[in-house]
């Protein structure tokens, strides 16, 4: 297996259990449903094509070793915070921290994309 | 070795214990920690005015309130007729005398009849109550819903005297999370009737007020899942209901008795306010529901519907409206529905519930019995 392979197969096996997660979640919820459990899998099917691109196109390269470890915690944090919200949905509950993990993908997006930004300033020069 | 530690591992540490940190403070703030869901300090400003209705008559309205009964008086046939009855109109005459010109009366003497029986209340059975002031009569049917499934209801005719014995009850110290059975609630307050209300602990926004308390006046939004249709119960056993979003809760008259905060409303005037496709936020469209309308002032129809059963899952809100204005009501009201409909009379459960479990919720809507008084105290 190729190192741009190996994210590959992980997010997808990720994005099946998401995706499965919701189907079930949704199916003991007495036909409650909810957009973001619905759609929770997405930002992972998303990275997944990303790391498709990557391992299909080896001229296309992840801009420093961190971006790998970046790309993660924001599509785990996304991910995350789908979940809760869908789960909060259903179950008609609340909270007003739920936001904290939406703000922390919001953080690691930006990072990831200011690495890609810098890597061109730096190219640059 | 130290620099991998410092530049991989702990960052995923610091994430991972900061995700996990986050996830499960949030659904403990969700599910777990408790903290009170209404308005601490209320000053109210009571400057809203009621809604002008139409000088047309609703579409079934109904006669005024049933008078209490008196049973006391009965009228027997023992009055005695002097010759001082009156002559009216009623009076048989039956002919002039030629001679005196004087006009023989001749009074009809009631026949002697035996006398009413006094009723004694209160009349309770499986599906009925009466008393001086509160008539409780409900009834089953059976309706075949849009997916072909039929779906058992139960029709409540409610006629009281005074809105007051219409009472609703929160549960114990109106954290998000106090909650209890309605059938609890109903034997703790010796109810002879009870279902669920809204369930307003469920959402931090909505206007309520209970029994003239206002208790939260925060409004919801046009754009909160269970949208932002209030009912409001005044104390002349009338109803109007509002849109939370262009009313400040503060506002609200000071004869509002209660105020309800779920929906949507179901019919206004006669009209349907539903179509096929609305719904209450994500929910299925079939699903147990419990509805309030008016015929008139102090004459309810509360319907609830079972469902989420294997040989019946409920009606849509379009159904509900539709069942609601076969009755007769002028305005029609969606409460909390789903697990939480539960119909409470003279001891027992009457629907069958999801699970066969009834649901803890906040609150309640009750009548107290005749007989059970003693228990709460005189009225």
């Amino acid at each position: 297996m190729t190192r741009a392979k190996k994210p590959l197969i992980i997010y997808f096996g990720m994005t099946v259990f998401v995706l499965l997660f919701g189907i079930v979640y949704t199916h003991f919820g007495y036909g409650v449903t909810s957009p973001y459990m619905s759609y929770a899998f997405l930002p992972l099917a998303l990275v997944t094509c990303f790391h498709f691109v990557l391992a299909a196109f080896p001229a296309v390269k992840l801009p420093t070793r961190y971006s790998h470890m970046i790309l993660a915690f924001f599509s785990t944090a996304i991910t995350l915070y789908l979940l809760i919200k869908g789960i909060l949905e259903i179950a008609g509950a609340y909270s007003r921290y739920d936001v904290m993990l939406l703000y922390t993908a919001i953080f690691f997006g930006c990072a990831f994309i200011g690495c890609y930004v810098s890597q061109y300033y730096t190219k640059k020069q | 070795m130290k620099k991998q530690f410092l530049s991989f591992i702990l960052p995923i540490l610091v994430f991972c214990i900061g995700i996990i940190g986050m996830t499960s403070f949030t659904l403990l703030d969700a599910f777990i920690l408790d903290r009170p869901i209404v308005d601490e300090t209320i000053i109210r400003n009571p400057t809203l005015t009621r809604p002008q209705r139409g000088t047309e008559a609703p579409p079934s309205a109904d006669s005024t309130p049933t008078a209490p009964v008196t049973t006391k008086t009965p009228v027997t046939g023992d009055t005695p007729v002097t010759g001082d009855t009156p002559v009216t109109g009623d009076t048989p005459v039956t002919g002039d005398d030629p001679v005196t010109g004087e006009v023989p009366v001749t009074t009809v003497i009631p026949e002697t009849t035996s006398p009413p029986p006094v009723i004694e209340y209160p009349i309770v059975s499986d599906r009925y109550y009466k008393d001086e002031n509160i008539e409780i009569t409900i009834e089953e049917d059976v309706m075949i819903n849009k997916n072909g499934v039929a779906t058992k209801l139960f029709y409540v005719d409610l006629k009281l005297s005074d809105i007051e014995y219409l009472r609703t009850f929160i549960a114990t110290d109106r954290g998000r999370y106090s909650k209890d059975t309605v059938a609890n609630m109903a034997k703790e307050n010796a109810a002879i009737f009870a279902i669920n209300g809204d369930y307003f602990t469920f959402r931090e926004r909505g206007i309520v007020y209970r029994n003239y308390e206002a208790i939260r006046v925060t409004s919801r939004k046009r754009s909160d899942p269970f949208g932002d249709d209030a009912l409001l119960l005044m104390a002349d056993g009338d109803f109007f209901m509002i849109d939370e979003a262009q009313v400040d809760g503060s506002t609200l008259p000071l004869d509002t008795y209660q105020c309800f905060s779920f929906g949507p409303r179901l019919l206004e005037y006669g009209d349907m306010m539903v179509d096929e496709n609305d719904e209450v936020g994500q929910s299925a469209n079939s699903n147990p529901r419990t509805a309030i309308g008016i015929i008139s002032p102090l004459h309810y129809k509360i319907v609830v519907s079972e469902g989420r059963l294997v040989d019946g899952d409920g009606l849509t809100l379009f159904e509900l409206a539709g069942v609601m204005a076969r009755l007769g009501c002028r305005d029609a009201y969606n409460l909390d529905g789903g697990s939480s409909t539960t119909l409470y009379f003279n001891g027992e459960v009457l629907n069958e519930l999801p699970k066969d479990k009834e649901r803890e919720v906040s609150d309640c809507i009750f009548i107290n019995g005749y007989s059970y008084s003693e228990e709460v105290g005189e009225r």
